[in-house]
């Protein structure tokens, strides 16, 4: 999985350089437990996203 | 070292000394360049002063005030966190790619507050596109310690005394942290209060504007400046402001219902910060208002700041692609924000909007028993600059996970926020309140905000027991 992320970052920023790939990939690697236990709350089909430009409708003014 | 902090008047203070004629606009400024002369390096919190320009503008300003044609903001000092775009002056974003960039247009924000009569006095220190890191500036209450950010440096400058009023930015905590840990006043409006068009953000999503202060009607007076819809800021939003903030502050608190979460604002806290927040609870209580226990059990289940870690690298990997070529070039911690934003996969980052809508929803629904919330402003009091773990409830725990604890859920949620002085640690160190009501009702917020700041003052404020301390050499 750690090389798999290394080389997709590689592919998508040619221009970032071995070590800090390896660095962000490690930084993501410590937050897999959070990850997880956002996945594993339940969401039905009703619950709709928040998207950028929503505002309007999302907080009623 | 300098008592700046005591001296240096607020914007109201101010704004009556021009109106009595005792107090001109060139006074004010000469006495922030002397604060700033004073404090800087060792704070750091300025990068970039424009003297002359604040003294040309202040001396107008002053003629204005003879005339009888002063604007709401008639000669009243103020800096901008260097994210936000000024016409000919720099604006390097916090980042080695752009120093020394010099933008051709001024945000809105700063249209706004030139339109009301401000002087920009200086550009304030931030962390890279309000994500990176600031090693530069310190906590005016204690240099050895960080001032926190990303506002680094407009919640620095008005903890320091250095000037009355910054204009700061907020994805997740960047104005309310920073100010809880100088000892100033910071205010998160609802998303889509205050433009954005002309200010980078690490967040499409998160990112607000808003004012840092000395005092919550301050706050209120800068707020007034700088809210209103801008049709060309996509998330601007419509809604009505209020006729006048400032003088909203003074209702009383009878009947207004506020609500203390069971749940996780504080379960990891400082004790001295649960104290102080407890105390200025029980201080509203007195002043009429009534307070009520709610439950927010959604917050055990969705950790906001790990939606937060989700959404923010996501967003900056877009906002900035087009830099990606010379990624090498940003700040490490910047650059490795975008480049973890890389792996956040389409459904992940769909599913963090989503969790956002529940906390929303169940926000809401506590509204309709309570008008406002009383959390810290955060769980902790400044930590050194070298500290990168911190223990609480006997845990150690890492410092990144703990900081905006109390903070990025009102940024998901989008609804207002303010914190507010209300106490010290036994280091001297500020604690604050953090006070949050329903979206559009900043008029409430400020208005509690206001009267725990007004008991503070009569149990001996902020500035009472501890000054600001800063002197001009960085410490060895």
């Amino acid at each position: 999985m750690t090389v798999h992320s290394e080389h997709w970052i590689a592919a998508r920023v040619p221009a970032a350089a071995a070590e800090h790939v390896a660095q962000a990939v490690r930084v993501w690697a410590g937050k897999d437990a959070d990850r997880a236990r956002l996945r594993g709350v339940p969401l039905g089909p009703a619950a709709d996203p928040v998207l950028p430009a929503d505002a309007d409708r999302w907080l009623r003014p | 070292m300098t008592t700046a902090h005591r001296t240096l008047p607020g914007i109201g203070e101010l704004l009556a000394g021009y109106a009595a004629g005792t107090l001109t606009p060139r006074d004010a400024v000469e006495q922030c360049l002397a604060a700033i002369e004073a404090t800087e390096p060792a704070l750091g919190a300025v990068e970039t002063l424009v003297a002359e320009r604040a003294r040309a503008e202040a001396d107008a300003a002053g003629r204005r005030w003879r005339a009888g044609t002063a604007r709401p903001l008639e000669g009243v000092p103020y800096g901008l966190k260097d994210t936000i775009d000024t016409a000919g002056v720099p604006t390097g974003y916090g980042s080695p790619l752009y120093r020394g960039h010099v933008p051709t247009a001024d945000a809105q924000v700063q249209r706004r507050l030139a339109a009301a009569g401000g002087i920009l006095v200086a550009k304030l220190a931030t962390y890279e596109f309000e994500a990176g890191r600031n090693a530069r500036t310190r906590n005016p209450f204690d240099l050895s310690r960080t001032s926190g950010g990303s506002s680094s440096g407009p919640c620095a400058a008005v903890g320091a005394g250095q000037l009355p009023l910054a204009i700061g930015s907020d994805a997740g905590g960047s104005i309310r942290v920073p100010a809880a840990w100088c000892g100033a006043v910071g205010l998160k409006p609802t998303f889509g209060r205050v433009s954005r068009r002309g200010a980078v953000s690490c967040s499409w999503t998160l990112g607000h504007i808003g004012p840092i202060t000395r005092t919550v009607r301050d706050a209120a007076l800068a707020l007034q400046a700088i809210a209103g819809h801008d049709p060309a800021d996509p998330y601007s939003v419509g809604a009505p402001v209020d006729a006048d903030y400032a003088a909203g502050c003074d209702g009383d608190l009878t009947g207004v219902r506020i609500g203390v979460p069971e749940e996780w604002f504080e379960e990891l806290c400082e004790p001295a910060v649960a104290a102080a927040v407890a105390a200025a609870r029980d201080r509203l209580a007195a002043a009429g208002a009534t307070l009520v226990p709610v439950s927010l059990p959604i917050l055990r289940r969705i950790n906001p700041d790990a939606l937060k870690h989700l959404i923010v690298p996501a967003e900056a990997a877009s906002i900035h692609e087009a830099d990606l070529p010379r990624v090498e070039g940003f700040g490490d911690a910047f650059r490795a924000l975008l480049l973890e934003g890389h792996l956040v996969a389409a459904p992940d980052y769909l599913r963090a909007l989503r969790m956002r809508a529940l906390i929303q929803r169940d926000l809401a629904a506590v509204f309709e028993r309570v008008d406002a919330l009383a959390v810290p402003g955060s769980v902790i009091t400044a930590p050194l600059l070298e500290q990168e773990t911190v223990t609480l409830g006997g845990t150690e725990h890492p410092l990144a996970s703990v900081v905006a604890r109390t903070t990025s859920v009102f940024n998901l949620a989008g609804n207002p926020a303010v914190v507010v002085p209300c106490g010290h640690d036994d280091r001297g160190l500020p604690v604050s309140l953090q006070i949050a009501t329903p979206p559009w009702r900043e008029a409430d917020c400020l208005r509690i905000a206001h009267a725990a700041e007004r008991r503070q003052e009569s149990v001996g404020g902020i500035g009472s027991r501890t000054t600001s301390r800063c002197e001009g050499r960085a410490p060895s």
